[in-house]
């Protein structure tokens, strides 16, 4: 009688559940990363020593670009559209649920009360196009603040981040670290990279 | 293991058939796949989070408590930077009223200048832990004088520092700093 001979496996693995475990958390990381919307304002922040890493949620930036423009947005989806929301109530904008979802799809808002509409009725091509005036900040007309005020009411426990250019003048930085004082509005954070 | 047995029928006429495969692919470079592709996405998610650094402003609303915090700050205990326009940067000990042109000594934004000179002061300070730094950036200086300024006041551990408007005499002497030559 022939020996019984151990079967041979040939060196070659089941990959099969191997495969599996790389995809189910290939799919779960993109599914929890939030996607980096395209940026409407090209900044380059200064750098700092700083280890602070930004938060994804509860924070509300304000963009300056080196000509002293005002942008306005949030990271959070969810922040967001508590903030349109009472970005919409107080300011009385009256903006439709269509234009809502656009406001939503834009990283950052570089446009003023008075056309802000218009500007979330461009198609979005044209949008990316369009040559932003900045959300008006100066001594007479402060609908920044208002901006800010908004975000701050919609989230409470939200921080404010202020991203500067290099070149950013320091008067466009001082008149907003002033009215934010005028709110109350003492601590904030500065975007910076390494 | 979960194989499908293929039954040799034994063939007609002796015919060599090709070999089957048995069902079962080979899964090694689609787990490669998998894995390069988990990694760039990690990889992306974490690297691409710009810093950033806390500021907290001083209450102006009271004016009061402030006055009188005034009063204890003595000279040695303070030193004013004040940023001027392409990136100039001055320091001086003086006392606010009565700062001229020749007060401001000039410095540079690298370890040996500023960072030098607020250490050297805290070192002489009267009482070191009441050491304070009052950064005056003016209208031509940037924000990246005031992130390098605020930057330094982390590298050198200074919890007191606040950041000031120019008063109109700093403001005159620092133009007639400016007019001068570089030294």
């Amino acid at each position: 009688m022939a020996a019984v001979k151990p079967k041979r496996h040939s060196p070659s693995l089941d990959m099969t559940a191997m495969c599996d475990v790389a995809f189910l958390l290939l799919t779960f990381f993109i599914m929890t990363s939030t996607f980096r919307s395209e940026e409407t304002v090209q900044i380059n922040t200064p750098s700092s020593v700083s280890k602070l890493k930004v938060e994804e949620t509860g924070i509300g930036t304000v963009s300056i670009t080196p000509e002293g423009k005002y942008y306005f947005g949030v990271t959070d989806p969810v922040e967001k559209r508590r903030f349109v929301n009472a970005l919409d109530e107080n300011l009385k904008l009256g903006l439709s649920a269509s234009e809502k979802a656009v406001f939503n799809k834009v990283a950052e808002v570089g446009v003023g009360k008075d056309k802000l509409r218009s500007y979330l009725s461009l198609s979005e091509g044209d949008r990316m196009k369009a040559v932003l005036p900045g959300i008006p900040l100066d001594s007479t007309n402060t609908e920044l603040i208002d901006w800010i005020r908004a975000y701050a009411q919609a989230n409470p426990s939200g921080q404010l981040a202020i991203r500067g250019d290099v070149k950013t003048q320091y008067p466009a930085v001082k008149i907003l670290f002033d009215e934010l004082a005028k709110i109350k509005f003492y601590k904030f954070r500065l975007i910076t990279k390494e | 293991m979960a194989e499908v047995v293929v039954k040799d029928s034994g063939g007609k006429g002796g015919k060599v058939r090709s070999k089957k495969g048995g069902g079962k692919p080979d899964m090694t470079p689609m787990v490669d796949l998998g894995f390069l592709l988990l990694t760039f996405f990690i990889f992306t998610t974490t690297f691409s989070k710009p810093n950033m650094m806390k500021l907290n402003m001083p209450d102006k609303s009271d004016e009061d408590v402030k006055d009188q915090e005034k009063q204890d700050i003595k000279l040695s205990n303070t030193i004013t930077i004040v940023m001027g326009k392409e990136n100039r940067i001055f320091w001086y000990q003086e006392a606010l009223s009565d700062v001229v042109a020749d007060d401001f000594k000039e410095t540079d934004y690298s370890a040996n200048g500023i960072r030098a000179e607020i250490n050297k002061k805290r070192a002489a300070a009267l009482d070191t832990s009441i050491f304070t730094v009052v950064i005056k950036p003016s209208d031509e200086a940037t924000f990246e004088n005031t992130v390098d300024i605020l930057d330094e006041m982390e590298i050198t551990g200074n919890k007191r520092f606040a950041i000031v408007d120019l008063m109109p005499q700093e403001k005159t002497a620092l133009e007639e700093k400016l007019a001068k030559p570089k030294e």
